[in-house]
């Protein structure tokens, strides 16, 4: 029933996945930096030095707290630029009628059509959209 | 009843009135098609963008556990009590890897629970009904925490405090219990949603102004801190030993750590949580979320410093030890000493909604888990939108009378460890919801006894902790000896490893053994859809195909 989709790996994608192996390395490093700095209690488990009368153990965690907006805004960038290239490709074949499948792009209609073409086909380059969904995000289209 | 309690009391009461109705008034909002639609009831039509999503998760996640729970643990024991502040800063990353996952696949499939997707992935009713009844069991002492928390503010208040029988002594319980029961019932998630705006703003004007006014009131946080560290410093006449510091024991540092990790890892596996973050509208909403809900991680951290305003402010100790030394009390109390009483009506008005608003969240999400999981899966499968409708709203009011009885049945001490005692619960579903966002490595049934032997593990530890210097007594705390490693540590973090391990083993064997591995109705791809913004939103799978049915 699970279709493998294992159409990714062409030339184009392959590439595409390394940058994106290293958004993703760079978000994990991030994240994991934020885990160590706070719950590895010896580093800040004492008074001084104090910042503004606060004790070293409470400035220091509530320092954190902006860090960390901070840390997942840059995680949040980084996983939006390495997204682009690891959604499903719409180059697949078309999916079997009984899965509507996964993450539809930007032209679903064309694929619901109950003429599909025969299993191992080329499918229809030119009716489908573009590979890779363009830089600039459009209107939300869901308003209607 | 003093003069002062009457001001304060009618600001609280008219403040009260106007959130109700604006709640009442809610259940119309964005022209609902058919409220008595789960969909609708339990997930606001699951429309939610990145503001009110915001408020939505802040509502879930910062509650009476903020304002009353952490104050009343720091006001008790000092530095320890600050563990809440590295959870609430490390649950961000934790949510912001996993939980667009969850949106995804749910999305796809038309989950509406955590059970709902462990029904899909594993193919296992077993499992998704350890993960359903695991959910409902967990928010009960959460739920009971608000209680807690209303209760507070209505004791100081003067309802009741003064009579001896013995109904008149809870009628600020029943009071609460009543407002939440009534407020729940009759506008599911949409009068949450909204009236977190409110709520969140009558909180913000709270903080800023106890922050900025109490400590020049009090000579400064230098004063603040040195009072409250001379306080902590004395000897506890219970257990021979100071009540506590300004910076954690060095036997107390694993303790510290691990009950920031484990409520960071279990607070997103609550029903009412993952309620918040299906009913956003797209999926990047999430992520992006998770950079602006440490705001409220802020809030946290100068909320629990209110403890140590608390043990500084003159009368305040005094006052909460005539009422039972109930650490609770101690925020109201300061409140009351610090502000002019219509403030102090402000401030309880915050506290009082801020426990009201998750305590409905939570008790619908149970609600839906039963419903969807317990009573669709098992007791009457083809019953209408209206029907489970009708079984959530009751089932929402039996999780709040369960609350009732954990209040009733714990020790009063310290109320975090209401929430503590649900995070033991809840964590142990990790491995089968976030571990099976990743991987289905691990066979169906290996979760199920992992989870099993972790559940009876942590509670019967649990259970056999008594709280300090009451020996004998029961659930007196969260942490416990680990034997061999010789440090303290929170049990929900012992049970998830034993439950992991036991999992892990016990896969292996199955594997070996060729049991049926169950059916998996999720593709990879279904936890990436959604993840380009440019895309129209992904479609559901038909009904055929959804779980739990």
């Amino acid at each position: 029933m699970a279709q493998p989709r294992s159409e990714h790996t062409h030339a184009r994608p392959r590439t595409r996945s390394r940058t994106n192996w290293i958004y993703w390395t760079l978000i994990a490093v991030l994240l994991a930096a934020v885990l160590i700095g706070t719950i590895w209690v010896p580093i800040y488990n004492r008074t001084t030095p104090t910042l503004g009368s606060f004790p070293f153990f409470y400035w220091y965690q509530l320092l954190w707290v902006p860090i960390v907006a901070l840390v997942s805004w840059c995680a949040y960038a980084l996983s939006r630029r390495a997204q682009r290239g690891t959604r499903p490709t719409p180059n697949g074949p078309p999916p079997a009628p009984g899965t509507p499948l996964s993450a539809p792009t930007a032209t679903e209609p064309p694929r619901r059509g109950p003429a599909e073409p025969g299993p191992g086909q080329q499918p229809p380059a030119a009716t489908e959209p573009p590979p890779l969904p363009k830089r600039q995000i459009p209107p939300r289209p869901e308003e209607n | 009843m003093s003069g002062v309690n009457t001001v304060a009391f009618t600001i609280f009461v008219i403040l009260f009135v106007l959130v109700c109705f604006i709640g009442f008034a809610a259940a119309r909002w964005r022209r609902a098609e058919n409220l008595l639609h789960l969909n609708e009831w339990g997930l606001g039509g699951r429309g939610f963008g990145t503001v009110i999503t915001w408020f939505l998760l802040g509502g879930d996640l910062y509650t009476a556990y903020t304002f009353i729970a952490v104050p009343a643990l720091i006001f008790g024991v000092g530095a320890a009590g600050f563990f809440a502040v590295p959870y609430t800063v490390i649950v961000f990353p934790i949510v912001f890897v996993f939980a667009p996952r969850l949106w995804s696949v749910s999305r796809v499939h038309n989950y509406v629970t955590p059970a709902d997707f462990v029904q899909g992935r594993y193919g296992s009713k077993g499992l998704a009904l350890a993960v359903a009844a695991t959910g409902i069991l967990a928010t009960m002492p959460y739920v009971a925490l608000q209680l807690v928390g209303i209760q507070a503010v209505l004791t100081v208040l003067g309802v009741g405090s003064s009579a001896s029988s013995t109904f008149v002594k809870d009628l600020p319980l029943l009071i609460a219990f009543l407002l939440l029961a009534a407020f729940t019932f009759l506008s599911g998630l949409r009068a949450p949603a909204l009236i977190a705006f409110v709520k969140d703003l009558l909180i913000y004007v709270m903080i800023i102004v106890a922050i900025s006014y109490i400590p020049s009131k009090l000579g400064g946080w230098g004063h603040i801190f040195s009072t409250a560290g001379t306080h902590l410093a004395k000897t506890n006449p219970k257990t021979g030993k100071p009540f506590g510091g300004l910076t954690v024991a060095p036997a107390g540092e694993w303790a510290y750590a691990t009950l920031a990790l484990g409520s960071a890892l279990a607070l997103f596996m609550y029903p009412h949580a993952v309620t918040g973050v299906l009913a956003a509208k797209r999926r990047n909403v999430i992520r992006r979320n998770m950079a602006i809900l440490p705001a409220y991680s802020l809030v946290l951290g100068l909320v629990a410093l209110l403890g140590y305003m608390a043990l500084a402010a003159p009368g305040v100790p005094a006052e909460v030890k005539a009422h039972g030394a109930n650490a609770q009390l101690s925020v109201p109390f300061l409140f009351q000493k610090m502000f002019p009483p219509w403030f102090a009506g402000v401030g309880y008005a915050a506290i009082a909604i801020g426990a009201l608003v998750p305590a409905a969240i939570m008790s619908i999400a149970a609600a839906n888990l039963f419903t969807r999981n317990i009573f669709k899966a098992f007791v009457k499968p083809n019953a209408s939108p209206a029907q489970e409708t009708r079984v959530a709203q009751s089932v929402s009011l039996l999780v709040k009378v369960g609350a009732l009885v954990f209040v009733l049945a714990l020790s009063p001490k310290f109320s975090i460890n209401l929430q503590l005692l649900g995070g033991i619960w809840i964590l142990q579903t990790f491995p089968a919801i976030v571990i099976g966002l990743y991987t289905r490595w691990f066979h169906r049934w290996a979760l199920v006894i992992g989870w099993a032997a972790a559940m009876v593990y942590g509670t019967a530890v649990a259970y056999n902790t008594p709280a300090p210097g009451q020996a004998g007594s029961h659930f007196g705390a969260s942490t416990a000896n680990l034997p061999g490693l010789n440090h303290t540590v929170y049990i929900a973090v012992t049970a998830l490893v034993i439950n992991l391990v036991v999992a892990a083993v016990l896969t292996v064997v199955f594997r070996l053994m060729r049991l049926p591995a169950g059916s998996d109705e999720t593709v990879p791809a279904h936890y990436l859809a959604g993840a380009d913004e440019a895309a129209p939103e992904p479609e559901p799978v038909p009904a055929t195909a959804a779980g739990a049915t």
